[in-house]
């Protein structure tokens, strides 16, 4: 039980680290540096390597501290993040057979096509159906490419450091044993 | 019949997320989302002159290519302005002693509420490829949506878009959807209305055709947005768009500033 609170505690933390670094630093960077989403590769992360669960925990803290600080509308960057984890759950749950490099580059990709398809469709509800979806432009592909760009070298570094640090986050068979 | 689990992950995020909507909405979770935002704003600020410092440095490298090619028309420049100065110098001593003998009370007399930037912020929609940024002032401090928004040299720079209670955004003058009331420093003082483009330039639009437009033009606010008060910068003309079939004419306006390495502004309160 003080374990579980220990490592909450330890999220909202960590979460509020990531918020405020997402919000204030990268945002501020030049050209596609600002592209980097670091909610989404902690997002991932947690999900390949901890569990939908941790996964769903940390889609609430995240979610609610960028929401509260951000002038989108309330629950936009909780939506996203939780469209990108489901899908890349499912993709975990059902395709997968394996956790290696290539699996969590697999899920970078997807999580990052569904969490930028998800936002622009939202803004344009938000804006009452004006214009045309996000996605029709090619801002909207070369943002997404950069973005997996800066994720799959974040899962690369990543799944090569926690490789190296522990035998639970070295390659392996999945386990179908959790289900939605 | 579909049997939905007790523990069901996505269930929970639907209601956690239902749930905190409803909290934010009815002003209940106020208090928390506040003091999370003092709680981060003094690193926030930190975080953001940073990351505005890394800005900065990588344009710095790919400008200086141009500097030089600049600086010889600056010099150019600044010889003809050292010439314009003596003569503003003689004609705002006159003015000053005109205003005395009136009594006239500066029309420049508004007030100001300086404000850190925290965060730039993206769209996800079509039209627009820009970044608007957020401040650390709101409501609280008498910030509503369309006040002007000064740089530190006094230039305008955006206008306030939308308030919370401890917070604002601003949308800058290159960004598409970012509208001013403008007027040229002309002859005939040509009004129009500016728009950004791409978030790089501005357009000047609605300049009827007959008006004498040329590049070098100094373009400010016209006061006619109502909120914004007459005569802050927002650029020189860099380029004119003129058809000969077209009712209408058009500028590119080149900011004054250098809109990226702003890390704290000053908003107009009318």
């Amino acid at each position: 039980m003080f374990k579980r609170i220990g490592q909450i505690v330890l999220l909202i933390f960590v979460c509020l680290l990531l918020a405020n670094l997402q919000f204030s630093f990268i945002s501020s960077l030049p050209g596609v540096f600002n592209q980097i989403n670091l909610g989404l590769i902690f997002l991932i992360f947690i999900l390949f390597f901890f569990g939908i669960k941790t996964a769903v925990i940390f889609i609430f803290i995240f979610g609610f501290l960028i929401d509260s600080l951000s002038f989108q509308f309330f629950g936009f960057y909780f939506i996203s993040l939780a469209g990108a984890a489901l899908a890349s759950y499912l993709i975990l749950k059902n395709w997968l057979t394996n956790k290696s490099l290539y699996s969590f580059w697999a899920l970078f990709l997807i999580a990052t096509i569904s969490y930028n398809l998800l936002a622009s469709i939202m803004v344009f509800m938000a804006s009452n159906f004006q214009g045309v979806p996000g996605f029709f432009s090619l801002v909207f592909w070369r943002n997404v490419f950069y973005q997996s760009a800066w994720n799959l070298l974040a899962g690369a570094l990543f799944f090569n450091f926690l490789a190296s640090l522990a035998k639970k986050f070295k390659p392996s068979f999945l386990e179908k044993n959790e289900g939605l | 019949m579909v049997k939905i689990k007790k523990n069901n992950p996505l269930l929970i995020l639907t209601v956690v997320l239902g749930l905190l909507v409803f909290l934010h909405f009815t002003g209940i979770i106020r208090p928390l989302e506040n003091s999370l935002f003092f709680l981060i704003k003094p690193s926030s600020q930190k975080l953001y002159v940073w990351g505005t410092n890394i800005n900065s440095s990588y344009g710095e490298k790919r400008e200086k290519e141009n500097l030089l090619l600049e600086i010889k028309q600056l010099q150019e420049e600044k010889n003809a302005l050292v010439i314009k100065n003596s003569h503003w110098k003689e004609v705002e001593e006159e003015n000053n002693k005109l205003r005395n003998q009136l009594e006239f009370v500066s029309s420049n007399n508004f007030k100001i509420v300086m404000a850190n930037i925290i965060a730039k912020e993206g769209s996800f929609s079509a039209t627009e490829n820009s970044r608007d940024l957020i401040i650390d002032k709101g409501e609280k401090d008498g910030l509503y949506p369309d006040f002007g928004v000064l740089s530190p040299d006094g230039a305008i720079i955006g206008k306030v878009v939308e308030t919370n209670y401890i917070s604002s955004r601003i949308c800058l003058v290159t960004s598409p959807g970012c509208k001013l009331a403008a007027s040229l420093q002309n002859e005939n003082k040509t009004k129009g209305i500016t728009d950004g483009n791409l978030g790089l330039t501005i357009n000047m639009n609605y300049i009827p055709q007959l008006e004498k437009v040329s590049s070098g033009d100094i373009v400010i606010t016209s006061g006619l947005g109502g909120n914004i008060p007459r005569g802050l910068v927002i650029g020189k003309i860099s380029e004119v768009k003129s058809e000969s079939n077209e009712v209408w004419q058009a500028a590119i306006i080149q900011p004054l500033v250098n809109l990226n390495d702003l890390t704290v502004i000053s908003v107009v309160i009318p």
